[in-house]
């Protein structure tokens, strides 16, 4: 090829983004050193934004082995490629670092009102090095970061800091922080934005901590150019119509997630007791849970507004939380796990992990395999006072808190060392309230899941619907087994799933109005291909963000690969394989290990990893091609 | 009746705040709509919300009977257009003092620092509907007649 041919070439790539801008801001700490880059765009082209982006940056950057609470870790915060644009639930941003949880991946997928604000103040991506000496707060405005004393802010809680922030800053700024949890290094810290929404998963908040950065905080800014602005509204009027007729984004607006408790409860799958039992009380139903809500709100942009306002001075509750601090500790009343919800929203605790973490300490003490000289005292479940305690325990890491606060890593301190009764893997809890004995796609998806035991992945729910086979033949490109319990084709539904995610993920908008999360239609690869052209006229075909999800998918596997993750780590909990479930539909069910296996071996074919689950070299040199020539992750 | 400027139907953007979300694509859309750029704190109309405090309401003009933002300005970018009762604000004439944004008792005249101007509601001129209006996923903004308008605010 001749020079002026790639000199075309280089210029068609270029031009296929359009006028989407990826600003990304390079601290390096203690020095607070801030260096400005545009992320190359044969990058953005590969990898879109948000979840890819950063991802692309972490395998570039970040160097294997490392402690994660060392200031060796990375800590990107990324705004999707969409985010902001107004175009329905485009509110997401993700942040993803090494994973104190796991030892592994993190990355956390978060809504609320920061990402926009963040990319209106002239940034779209912040990536964190090193260690500040002493508490700081990262402040971005109009395009211009600076890193800030916090000292004043260090010990407050989430509402505290944030409101702090608002009155010294402006009302206007956007924030996220990290509470008690966070500064305490608890491994399954969340970073939090607003009363409730999180980047729950894998302790990023613990990182946040780990570098002594108490928040970042935007303001002020002059937003961002739209290429087509009536075009733009027009699609995302229509799209708005579209999605406000579905069933599910009304019945979502209107009780919000803990819709999914009745259904899970009723198939006898929903985790109960720390999965001991698959059934529990009805006080936890969406109807119930609604006569404690004030409201439904919403994220930036959102046309479903799922968030409650409850009246106990906090948001939520999901139906995550009530069910692992429900139904997971024995907690029936419906109050009190609304007040157990608001707590650790305050402490800035994830609530997958801490109900995990508190139902496998109790039954261990049932089991009389811990005893009081490890827990101070009698544990046990159906215990609001204790809940309460324990999880305060943790946040500061106090008592016997400090061991729990460690998350999966306290299972030699537990005498649990072989990790036989905690529901997690790659030493991530599962978050899901759902018990995956019955739905064998379900079970793969988060035995495979690139953070560890984690839903947001893959979360094949379609396979209870009951769906036509023609439309699981669109859905899937071949026909699939309709049987939720049978073993076969079940790769096929996890891996389309895995890719339809890592591009909702990375242009930023929210998983309940996009295809394949709760319902078969809504928006899919063809609806983000239009709005990514309205909004800055970027060219990209089904086809090409078909593709980017492929290879955000593969580069999330490098990235564990390189970390040591290899074929025995893609399981399940013990459980899954040797109890079945005691109720309801599911009854009788639970995972044949040899069936599991040989579904696990059809969905590294269908990647074309090898056999050890590790993805080949040729095609890593594949992945990191766009950075060649480019530069990019500013040293 | 401050309601006799011209023998059109008069219609102002009503806003219902128990139906607000608080999700700002009303703001999104009017920047997207007036300056091809996406950017909510530039909105003609705002959403004003504290998740800490627990409210979000809208604020955007109401076309007063009697606009203290007309009476304010003192560059005469602001004036009562007769036969729509809207309020028009000439850009070339605002030098920025932001009276208007301080005398609007509703929040709704919005301050641009870095342009040096003011932001105010023109109800899309040129456009079949608001473009906020269009926006709005819940209902909680609307394009009325304002007797309806008054009517409704009871």
């Amino acid at each position: 090829m001749g020079e002026s041919e790639e000199a075309q070439e280089e210029l068609s790539m270029n031009d296929s983004i359009g006028i989407m801008r990826s600003r990304t801001a390079l601290v390096d700490l203690p020095e607070g050193r801030v260096q400005y880059e545009d992320t190359p765009p044969d990058v953005v082209r590969n990898y879109l934004g948000g979840r890819g982006i950063n991802m692309a940056y972490l395998h570039k950057m970040l160097p294997a082995g490392i402690d994660p609470l060392s200031p060796d870790n990375i800590l990107i915060i990324g705004t999707g490629a969409l985010t902001g644009t107004g175009c329905p639930n485009s509110s997401r941003f993700n942040v993803t670092a090494k994973s104190p949880e796991s030892n592994l991946l993190g990355d956390a997928n978060c809504g609320g009102f920061f990402a926009p604000k963040l990319r209106y103040s002239g940034i779209d991506r912040l990536i964190i090095k090193g260690k500040a000496k002493n508490p700081v707060f990262v402040r971005v405005e109009n395009g211009e970061v600076t890193v800030e004393d916090a000292k004043n802010y260090w010990g407050m809680d989430v509402n505290e800091v944030q409101a702090s922030l608002r009155r010294d800053i402006g009302p206007s700024s956007e924030s996220i922080c990290i509470g008690p949890a966070g500064e305490n290094l608890v491994r399954f810290a969340c970073i939090m934005t607003g009363v409730k929404n999180a980047a729950g998963r894998g302790g990023m908040g613990a990182v946040m901590g780990s570098k002594n950065i108490k928040a970042i905080a935007a303001a002020g800014g002059s937003g961002f150019e739209i290429a087509d602005p009536d075009g733009l509204l027009e699609l995302n009027a229509q799209l708005k119509d579209y999605l406000t007729d579905s069933m599910i984004v009304k019945v979502l607006g209107r009780v919000g997630t803990p819709l999914l408790y009745e259904v899970s409860n009723h198939l006898g799958t929903i985790r109960t007791r720390n999965s001991q039992d698959s059934a529990f009380e009805d006080t936890l139903n969406a109807e119930v849970i609604h006569k404690h809500v004030a409201k439904m709100i919403a994220c930036h942009s959102c046309v479903v507004h799922c968030r409650h306002r409850n009246i106990y001075d906090g948001e939520g509750p999901e139906y995550t939380t009530i069910g692992l601090l429900g139904a997971n500790l024995g907690i029936a009343d419906t109050a009190n796990v609304i007040r157990l919800n608001n707590l650790v929203n305050r402490l800035g605790l994830d609530c997958a992990s801490t109900g995990g973490i508190l139902s496998w300490a109790i039954e261990l003490y049932q089991r009389g395999i811990i005893d009081d000289s490890i827990t101070g005292g009698p544990i046990q479940y159906d215990d609001y006072d204790l809940a309460v305690r324990l999880i305060e325990a943790t946040a500061r890491r106090e008592g016997f808190g400090d061991i729990l606060a460690d998350s999966s890593q306290a299972a030699e301190k537990l005498n649990d060392p072989e990790r036989k009764y905690i529901t997690a893997i790659k030493g991530l809890p599962q978050s899901d309230p759902h018990d995956c004995r019955y739905i064998k796609a379900f079970a793969l998806g988060i035995a495979t899941a690139s953070r560890g035991a984690d839903h947001l992945r893959s979360r094949p729910t379609l396979e209870v619907f009951d769906l036509p086979q023609e439309l699981l033949l669109e859905i899937y490109g071949a026909d699939v087994n309709r049987d939720p319990t049978s073993y076969l084709t079940k790769e096929i539904v996890v891996a389309t799933h895995e890719n339809i995610y890592a591009i909702t993920d990375s242009v930023g908008i929210c998983k309940f109005i996009c295809h394949g999360f709760n319902s078969p239609k809504l928006l899919k690869y063809e609806h983000f291909s239009r709005l990514l052209e309205k909004a800055f006229g970027a060219t990209f075909s089904v086809e090409d963000l078909k593709d980017t999800g492929r290879r955000i998918v593969d580069l999330e596997r490098a990235i564990i690969n390189r970390e040591g993750v290899r074929r025995p780590d893609d399981t399940l909990p013990n459980r899954y394989f040797e109890d079945p479930l005691p109720h309801g539909v599911a009854k009788g069910h639970r995972i044949e290990k040899d069936k599991f296996l040989e579904m696990l071996d059809k969905y590294y074919q269908l990647r074309h990893w090898d056999e050890e689950g590790v993805v080949p070299k040729e095609r890593i040199a594949e992945l990191v091609a766009p950075w060649d020539g480019q530069g990019g992750g500013v040293q | 009746m401050g309601w006799t400027r011209g023998r059109c139907t008069i219609r102002r953007i009503y806003t219902n705040h128990l139906l607000c979300s608080g999700c700002r694509a009303c703001s999104v859309a009017c920047t997207v709509a007036h300056f091809g750029v996406a950017d909510d704190s530039r909105g003609a109309i705002q959403i004003l919300r504290d998740p800490l405090e627990g409210y979000e309401f809208q604020a955007v003009c109401r076309l007063c009977e009697d606009p203290e933002c007309v009476a304010a300005c003192m560059a005469v970018a602001l004036s009562i257009e007769p036969d729509t009762g809207r309020v028009v604000f000439d850009r070339d004439r605002c030098v920025g003092c932001a009276m208007c944004v301080m005398v609007c008792p509703h929040h709704a005249v919005v301050p641009d620092w870095r342009a040096g101007k003011a932001i105010i509601c023109d109800q899309c001129e040129g456009r079949d509907m608001p473009a906020c209006v269009v926006a709005c996923a819940t209902g909680a903004v609307e394009f009325v007649e304002v007797e309806e308008a008054a009517k409704l605010e009871k």
